[in-house]
């Protein structure tokens, strides 16, 4: 599901080279896909593509439709952090153990593993 | 011995000392010291025993330190230390009868071990040696026990949801980069209807170096093939600072 946003981003990285370059990628419009890709995708940095992918990680991390579609919400074996914090906002009281649940969740990387 | 109202503490010790500890030296810090609580002579009015005994509870070990033959200690000390011999026990409701706290450093450097002391001591292990020593366990201390288990406690089902939703992410976006590279090439090299002009208005160093002319990039694309595409130059030739290159593109 998160996938337009690492392709988007990725091609404003690809044509960003545009205006570093002067205008060269007018010409490399009339080139063909693959000297495109090697003049100008291959040109790119790792850390570019390292930032693009920051992106899509956080949406898939939160990802929740897809995870509750294909894999179900089982506690222990499916369930992800978004299925968790929804399970817990579909019982009575439930909201403010689903806060809790953010909470921990921006928290755990400092908890002991 | 037994100890209640109008009990003489003064008499007790003769003219001996008596080792108490001070309500505000941590017990943390008293061993860590090696030092022993605040010892005083005790001869004075029964409200200033009185006020001492609020606060007496204290290490063994600092009676030992202290050098004195009485004092007032924690009974689970007292277990614990054999040349200490236990000749009366305070009360349960009065106020020297101790609680022991474990208070959470809110620094960043000691939460991590501040958690794993906490864990330790919900842990089935910790519950044993407690009571072994004589502390009871207060299961049913409902506030203090929700609010630490909302904090710090994360069930095996909650770690699953954690690593599982890290792992998620993580491949999948491994496995999508490539894609993603490959289909960002493609889509980049091919450009998109009305990109002509929208690279026209799209700020240029190069092109305001080159004079101006930043309308050969839009030339081979077809500006009519959209209708906002062919909208915008009309748009725009109102707006731009010269008309020549709305003037470049023939009406509709």
């Amino acid at each position: 599901m998160a996938f337009p946003l690492l392709v988007r981003a990725i091609r404003l990285s690809i044509e960003a080279i545009d205006h570093a370059s002067g205008g060269r990628g007018r010409n490399a419009r009339r080139q063909s896909v693959w000297r495109f890709a090697d003049r100008h995708a291959a040109a790119r940095p790792a850390r570019h593509y390292r930032r693009c992918s920051v992106a899509r990680f956080a949406k898939a991390l939160g990802e929740f439709g897809a995870t509750i579609t294909f894999v179900s919400n089982i506690p222990g074996e499916t369930q992800t952090i978004s299925a968790a914090i929804y399970t817990l906002t579909q019982v009575p009281d439930g909201d403010a153990d689903a806060l809790d649940a953010g909470h921990r969740c921006r928290d755990h990387h400092r908890l002991p593993p | 011995m037994t100890i209640g109202q109008g009990f003489d503490i003064a008499k007790l010790a003769g003219d001996g000392r008596i080792a108490v500890g001070r309500r505000e030296r941590r017990a943390g810090r008293a061993i860590r010291q090696g030092g022993a609580g605040e010892t005083r002579r005790l001869g004075g009015g029964r409200t200033e025993v009185r006020a001492w005994l609020r606060t007496c509870g204290q290490r063994s070990r600092s009676l030992h330190a202290a050098r004195r033959r009485l004092g007032i200690v924690y009974e689970t000390d007292a277990k614990v230390e054999p040349k200490v011999k236990t000749i009366a026990t305070f009360p349960d409701d009065s106020a020297s009868a101790g609680h022991l706290s474990s208070g959470r450093d809110s620094r960043h450097n000691e939460a991590r071990v501040s958690r794993q002391y906490l864990s330790f001591l919900r842990s089935p292990a910790a519950k044993a040696i407690f009571e072994k020593y004589g502390f009871s366990y207060l299961d049913q201390a409902g506030v203090v026990r929700r609010a630490s288990r909302r904090v710090f406690e994360l069930s095996p089902q909650d770690w699953t949801a954690v690593q599982l939703s890290l792992r998620v992410a993580a491949v999948s976006t491994v496995v999508a980069l490539p894609f993603g590279i490959a289909i960002a090439t493609v889509a980049g090299a091919q450009g998109f209807l009305g990109q002509g002009a929208a690279r026209r208005h799209r700020p240029s160093a190069a092109g305001a170096a080159a004079g101006g002319d930043r309308l050969s990039a839009a030339d081979h694309v077809r500006p009519h093939a959209a209708p906002v595409g062919a909208f915008w130059p009309t748009i725009s030739a109102s707006c731009s600072r010269s008309a020549g290159p709305a003037r470049r593109w023939p009406a509709a």
